[in-house]
């Protein structure tokens, strides 16, 4: 069983890192004819720390199997790229001044993620760095998202009630005696499906059958990358297996949504 | 053991009195070349102080740690250049390459200095991998500020994110070249091809700006 689930991820990194390859050829191929150069930029970026993360966990994991990582490094990438992501969608919405509550609140909700990768891992400084980046995506992406109203009141109160409720289950699981922990890590997988289902569901709408407009199909592609990756920090065996391959699928909705704000704004 | 510091004494006075002669760009690459080579002594210092504090040991500390470290004491001088003097997109390339290439050098110095310079194919790999690798990740640390300034974006999120690319890029070389055989090979071979495919695309950038000029 151990064997069959390295394999599966090992397959799905490799898979994820040759798609970031495409997308990032993609991009570089037609760089001097995008209109949004900035977003463009901070985008290929983001990619390219997440291929060579990707390759580091590749390499790492063939060349040191069952070694305990010192440091991180791989992290570092995916750091990155929560970074540039956000700094990407920040200066594609760089008229709005306003800022959501909501916002504020997905901050609050990632430090309540922190404190729980925290719990799991026990690297205290790594986990506060992880989630002060993650932190940084949110707020822009959630800000970016009530900006452009890429959701409805109730998908807002649907999410948010969701994504807290999550946050306290996988707390309980810490406290509660091992049969109701079970139950409710359980309950939580229950919760994460549901949110992926929402999110994919939403991202299809928006980017490929074009639902919405550009601005807010970017916002709802951004929002379900983060989701999936906060998803896949909170699963483990088979569940981080599959969160990994919808993170890869939302990476590829993120392409298509710069893709589409590109060409309107060529047409305009 | 060597002392180091007698070495740097050594090969930056020549250096400098030579950039006293000179002007502009070729003064800016001299002086950012004793910059860069300064810049790998005090790297170095920090990687010994970390592996002597037995966090990791020396091979970890050289291919977890030194990354990091040598990675966010080359990006200093170089985001002090660029807000202090705010120099032209040109001028900042040489200041950067410069640094690049003086800790290139002082690195394969010390280096060859230990481990003696007997072996040719050792000699080559040693230039041709390390210190292109260093020329080439704070090539990409430049190109990152350069855009970023250019469209008046500088930001701590764009600034972490392009020196964690750099660094990224010099840990998966340092991780590649740590066991003998394909993965070493690749690792080698990583610089020089990331370096033909920036002088690449900058040509063919460089190309269609003339084209457009002509036009």
């Amino acid at each position: 069983m151990k064997e069959l689930l390295a394999t599966i991820e090992y397959t799905e990194a490799i898979v994820q890192s040759l798609v970031l390859l495409v997308l990032i050829i993609l991009m570089l191929a037609k760089a001097d004819r995008r209109n949004n150069v900035l977003l463009s930029a901070f985008y290929v970026f983001g990619l390219i720390s997440l291929l060579m993360s990707d390759l580091y966990w590749i390499a790492y994991s063939f060349l040191r199997p069952g070694t305990r990582m010192p440091f991180a490094a791989n992290e570092i990438g995916e750091g990155a790229l929560f970074l540039l992501m956000g700094a990407a969608l920040s200066y594609a919405f760089r008229e709005n001044r306003k800022k959501a509550p909501e916002a504020f609140l997905s901050v609050v909700f990632v430090a309540i993620n922190a404190a729980l990768w925290y719990g799991w891992s026990g690297e205290l400084f790594e986990d506060i760095l992880t989630g002060v980046e993650v932190s940084y995506l949110f707020f822009v992406t959630v800000n970016s998202a009530k900006y452009t109203q890429a959701f409805k009141r109730m998908e807002w109160i649907a999410v948010g009630t969701g994504a807290f409720l999550l946050a306290g289950m996988q707390g309980l699981t810490f406290i509660l005696p091992k049969g109701l922990s079970f139950i409710a890590d359980k309950c939580c997988y229950v919760l994460m499906v549901m949110g992926a289902c929402f999110f994919v569901l939403k991202t299809v709408n928006a980017v490929i059958r074009k639902k919405a407009s550009p601005e807010q199909a970017l916002c709802i592609s951004w929002l379900a990358m983060g989701s999936m990756t906060i998803f896949m920090y909170m699963s483990a065996g088979f569940a981080y297996s599959a969160f990994l391959t919808l993170c890869t699928f939302s990476i590829i909705c993120t392409y298509l949504a710069v893709r589409r704000l590109d060409e309107r704004r060529a047409e305009s | 053991m060597i002392h180091a510091e007698n070495i740097l004494i050594c090969i930056v006075f020549p250096i400098i009195i030579s950039g006293l002669f000179v002007r502009g760009n070729a003064r800016r690459l001299a002086f950012s070349f004793v910059t860069g080579m300064l810049v790998c002594l005090i790297s170095a210092y920090l990687s010994g102080y970390v592996g002597y504090l037995g966090v990791t040991d020396i091979e970890e500390t050289a291919i977890f740690i030194s990354p990091i470290i040598e990675e966010i004491i080359k990006f200093i001088p170089l985001i002090f250049y660029i807000l202090l003097f705010e120099p032209a997109d040109d001028s900042f390339y040489v200041f950067a390459t410069g640094i690049g290439a003086g800790f290139a050098t002082f690195e394969n110095c010390c280096y060859i200095l230990t481990k003696g310079a007997e072996s040719l194919p050792f000699v080559m790999v040693r230039g041709m991998a390390v210190g292109v690798m260093h020329i080439v990740s704070i090539i990409a640390l430049a190109s990152g500020l350069v855009i970023i300034r250019r469209f008046k974006a500088l930001s701590i999120a764009g600034i972490m994110g392009s020196l964690s690319m750099a660094v990224m890029f010099h840990a998966l070389y340092n991780l590649l070249v740590s066991k003998a055989g394909v993965s070493s090979i690749v690792g080698y071979a990583m610089p020089i091809a990331a370096a033909t495919g920036i002088l690449v695309v900058r040509k063919w950038k460089a190309d269609k700006h003339y084209i457009k000029i002509h036009e």
